[in-house]
């Protein structure tokens, strides 16, 4: 994930992208677009609505960047863009979802049927931690991706989500505690992620 | 070494059974961490762990399922967001940015010359350089628009009155002149025509209330009811006391012009006057038949003006 720039320096970028300055705006693309696409990612565990999701996040913020307030940090604002759309295309797939995942695997050859399994094996080992997130509410992952992947501050996340800070701080011990559980159990399930979490982390 | 009674102890373990004591431990580590307050976070972790040795295990169990929410896999969406960005709100050249601040920094500039060179005329040459007095084309074109308008209300306006004029001329109006009276009789005058009003107006209507006749009454007895004093050479005989219109049309009898609407009125007035012509009458006049010694024709003042039809005089 590359470094966040320095707030002066995003200033002149947005300023810049906003009177239609190409590099300015893929630098601010190529800067902000793995936190998000990791957010969204976290929030939705599924790819392809994630890249949806940063793509048209983006593309809004790009074409109204005139209306940012500069008192704000550029990334709150793009993930509160971000989280908007996100919940929106969940409001808009939610009917749709099953009927496409059942259409998907009974339509399919065993050939493409196989392929499939490889991708979604592959991509279950590149992130197991997805799963045990999955498993969270709603609120404790939000909370859990923001404090603990985006490094964002108690205050913030309350006021991103709207609500108390104390109740974003009891989503976040009760997150913790259960995903740990979850993974232990995955991970007690399958041996080699056991073994792999023993290692980094022995029982003393 | 950190004094233990100033380590925040807020999860109260000692209430808790053994595993919530011991994750609650660990939450408020993480959450010391996250702030920045490492020091305190160990302290209290090694308390704990003194206390509870599972403590030391959740930690680090929790702090390692946690740095698996490392970034994942990200691919590189900016091509797609660029175009499609482009296509909503096109991005601009920077060549093309460049001419545009130009531009807008020449048309700055120069208005901003305009104006100071406007200011220095004006100040060094304040006479030749005041437009505030003159009229410009468009106040030439109204004010011409407003003198034809005005011209031609004007002239509308004296063609009705003529026409007016000739309309509600003043009955009567004309010269007087004695027709079969008395050679001695006192010739009544009315008011010359230009005296009168050439039409109708409201306010004041005396003109019309009554003429005046220097012509004496012959005697007051003889006169009965006539309201005609003694000593009035001259006298007006009010509009509503004009009381009939009588038919006299013989000789030695003097004629009133004027109409007579009240023609109940209680008495008779004695005016002597003749129409300006003698041929014809008109309604409305009203004449008082006179006797060729100057004395009315009759006593009585009713029998002496007699209502005049007025189908025979038209």
């Amino acid at each position: 994930m590359p470094k966040p720039m320095d707030q002066r320096r995003e200033q002149k970028l947005i300023r810049q992208a906003a009177a239609g300055d190409r590099e300015s705006a893929g630098t601010l693309i190529s800067t902000h677009q793995s936190s998000v696409y990791a957010y969204i990612l976290r929030l939705s565990g599924r790819s392809e609505l994630a890249e949806d999701v940063v793509q048209e996040a983006f593309v809004r913020v790009l074409t109204n960047l005139d209306r940012f307030d500069p008192r704000y940090r550029f990334s709150t604002w793009l993930f509160t863009i971000a989280r908007r759309v996100f919940l929106n295309q969940i409001e808009k797939r939610r009917p749709i979802y099953d009927s496409d995942r059942v259409g998907e695997t009974t339509g399919r050859t065993c050939a493409a049927s196989g392929d499939w399994e490889v991708e979604e094996h592959k991509g279950n080992s590149r992130d197991a931690m997805q799963s045990a997130l999955m498993s969270l509410s709603p609120e404790q992952r939000e909370i859990i991706v923001l404090f603990h992947q985006h490094d964002w501050p108690i205050w913030l996340i309350a006021e991103h989500l709207r609500m108390p800070e104390g109740t974003v701080k009891s989503h976040l011990h009760r997150g913790r505690i259960r995903l740990r559980e979850t993974v232990l159990r995955s991970a007690a399930l399958a041996g080699t992620a056991a073994s792999r979490l023993e290692e980094v982390c022995p029982h003393d | 070494m950190t004094d233990p009674t100033q380590l925040p102890v807020t999860p109260k373990p000692f209430l808790l059974d053994g595993g919530q004591a011991a994750d609650a431990v660990v939450n408020q580590c993480l959450d010391l961490e996250a702030a920045g307050e490492f020091d305190q976070a160990q302290t209290l972790l090694r308390r704990a762990a003194a206390v509870r040795p599972e403590v030391l295990a959740r930690y680090r169990q929790t702090k390692a399922v946690l740095a698996g929410l490392k970034t994942p896999y990200t691919p590189d969406l900016a091509p797609f967001i660029m175009a499609e960005t482009d296509s909503r709100r096109p991005f601009i050249p920077h060549r093309i940015r460049r001419q545009i601040s130009g531009i807008r920094v020449a048309v700055a500039a120069g208005v901003l010359v305009t104006c100071s060179l406007m200011a220095l005329l004006q100040r060094t040459f304040p006479e030749q350089t005041d437009w505030s007095g003159r009229p410009t084309p468009v106040s030439n074109v109204v004010e011409a628009s407003k003198q034809d308008f005005a011209d031609s209300a004007q002239s509308l306006a004296s063609a009705v009155s003529s026409f007016r004029s000739s309309l509600f001329g003043p009955a009567g109006a004309g010269a007087l002149t004695q027709t079969g009276a008395p050679s001695d009789a006192p010739i009544p005058h009315r008011r010359e025509p230009s005296h009168i009003p050439t039409a109708l107006t409201f306010g004041d209507t005396r003109a019309y209330e009554g003429f005046r006749c220097n012509a004496p009454p012959p005697n007051r007895d003889a006169m009965l009811g006539t309201g005609v004093r003694d000593d009035a050479a001259q006298f007006a005989c009010s509009f509503d006391d004009v009381p009939l219109e009588t038919v006299g049309r013989q000789a030695g009898t003097l004629w009133l012009t004027e109409l007579s609407p009240a023609a109940l009125a209680p008495r008779p007035s004695l005016l002597l006057q003749q129409p300006a012509s003698a041929s014809y009458w008109r309604s409305g006049d009203v004449g008082v038949p006179f006797r060729e010694d100057g004395y009315p024709s009759g006593s009585n003042s009713k029998g002496l003006i007699e209502k005049q039809e007025p189908s025979k005089y038209r």
